[in-house]
């Protein structure tokens, strides 16, 4: 009877088993899902720059670091995604996104017409604007251009900044390859103020303790944001979304004070309008 | 009506006690709504923000809680703000007035043209202490 009824019986436990593996393997799935470690998540191939500080640049040690990097990598995990970053210059990350090797580019790069041909571009988590450095004792009003007539202003060789001081004031504006010289002859008293973007100056000024401060905007805030394949308006909202949520969030407060000392997704300047 | 340097003269040989003021002061007896830029200002109304009522942000929720203000008056008033802030000019509509901030030296700056009115120099200042409250 016993032997008679065994292979039923065994067919009806194996059909169980196979039940019972099947709920537990789709628990288990479902537990993996709830509590999956970083690498098992969908994993987004972020584009950065790799000489590009404060904003993405190798340390000494090889590893990736910068402002930029910190906020992607909170964005994708807020939005349950893993980073793979890609460092290369700009010209190469343009390539590699119009290649799909890369999904976008992480770094906020300018809103311009010929960018917009190639991008779309996600809404900007940082105010960036072209300011005047001073020393910070210097009290003096310098508000334009037309104000450093005589005066020694330094600039980024090479820039279209420089160009547009050099048109307006002539041999008085210095340039400098790299923007820190241009801070340390500030600092010796060599310049009457250095004109550069208000987040990289910050940061100089944080990282080095100079004596400097940022002082008055010299044009109006930068259009920025980082660049997506041109269309690929799915990706475009979904981090605008998820940018929109990050700003009014801690952590986005803690990488911004980390890197600049203030919350830099807040605007710096204001007008009254007119009706 | 500008006065006129004749106008400045009777005033001060007939006006009792205005005689006595110095030069500076009588100055400032000249209407100020006759000067260019308040042709200017009478023309644009004050935005709707700006005639309403509002309760400040308690302090804990300040962008600046105690800032060291600087009121900078210019006569390119209007192209400063416009620059700074990306407002156009237009023969509708210009940014009246304008601040900008560092928020870690505590510092901010309004900029108003030469003549302006109440409601934008509060307005500026307003944003000295809460940042961005409109747009």
């Amino acid at each position: 009877m016993i032997d008679s009824c065994s292979p039923q019986m065994s067919q009806r436990t194996v059909n169980l088993r196979r039940e019972w593996l099947k709920k537990s393997l789709l628990l288990a799935c479902s537990g993996m899902l709830l509590n999956a470690p970083a690498q098992d998540k969908p994993r987004m191939r972020v584009g950065f720059i790799s000489r590009y500080q404060p904003y993405s640049f190798l340390q000494t040690d090889g590893s990736l670091t910068g402002f930029d990097v910190e906020v992607v990598r909170s964005l994708l995990g807020a939005l349950g995604l893993a980073m793979v970053p890609v460092t290369d210059t700009l010209t190469n990350l343009r390539k590699k996104l119009q290649n799909g090797e890369i999904d976008f580019i992480g770094n906020q790069l300018l809103v311009t017409p010929e960018n917009r041909r190639h991008f779309d571009f996600v809404k900007s988590y940082a105010t960036i604007q072209l300011v005047s450095v001073l020393h910070e004792n210097d009290e003096r009003d310098l508000m334009s251009l037309d104000d450093f007539l005589g005066k020694k202003l330094g600039v980024l060789a090479n820039t279209g900044i420089a160009a547009q001081a050099r048109g307006a004031l002539g041999n008085s504006v210095q340039t400098f390859e790299r923007i820190e010289d241009a801070f340390r002859a500030l600092v010796d008293r060599k310049l009457d103020a250095v004109l550069e973007e208000n987040l990289i100056a910050e940061y100089h000024i944080e990282k080095g303790d100079l004596p400097l401060k940022v002082g008055v905007p010299f044009a109006e805030p930068l259009r920025v944001g980082m660049a997506v394949t041109k269309g690929n308006k799915g990706l475009e909202q979904r981090l605008s979304l998820g940018v929109q949520t990050l700003v009014n969030d801690k952590s986005f407060k803690a990488i911004s004070m980390r890197w600049f000392g203030y919350d830099v997704s807040r605007p710096r300047v204001s007008h009254a309008s007119s009706q | 009506m500008i006065c006129s340097r004749g106008c400045w003269m009777s005033t001060v040989l007939f006006g009792g006690l205005l005689a006595l003021m110095p030069p500076v002061l009588l100055a400032q007896t000249q209407d100020v709504n006759d000067l260019p830029d308040a042709i200017l200002l009478r023309k644009f109304r004050p935005p709707m923000v700006d005639r309403m009522r509002f309760e400040p942000l308690p302090p804990e929720q300040r962008m600046l809680n105690e800032p060291k203000v600087k009121l900078l008056v210019r006569k390119d008033g209007y192209e400063f703000c416009s620059r700074i802030t990306g407002v156009p000019i237009s023969p509708t509509s210009r940014p009246m007035a304008c601040a900008y901030w560092n928020v870690k030296r505590k510092e901010c700056t309004v900029i108003t043209p030469e003549v302006t009115g109440y409601n934008y120099v509060g307005h500026e200042v307003r944003h000295c202490f809460e940042g961005a409250f409109h747009d």
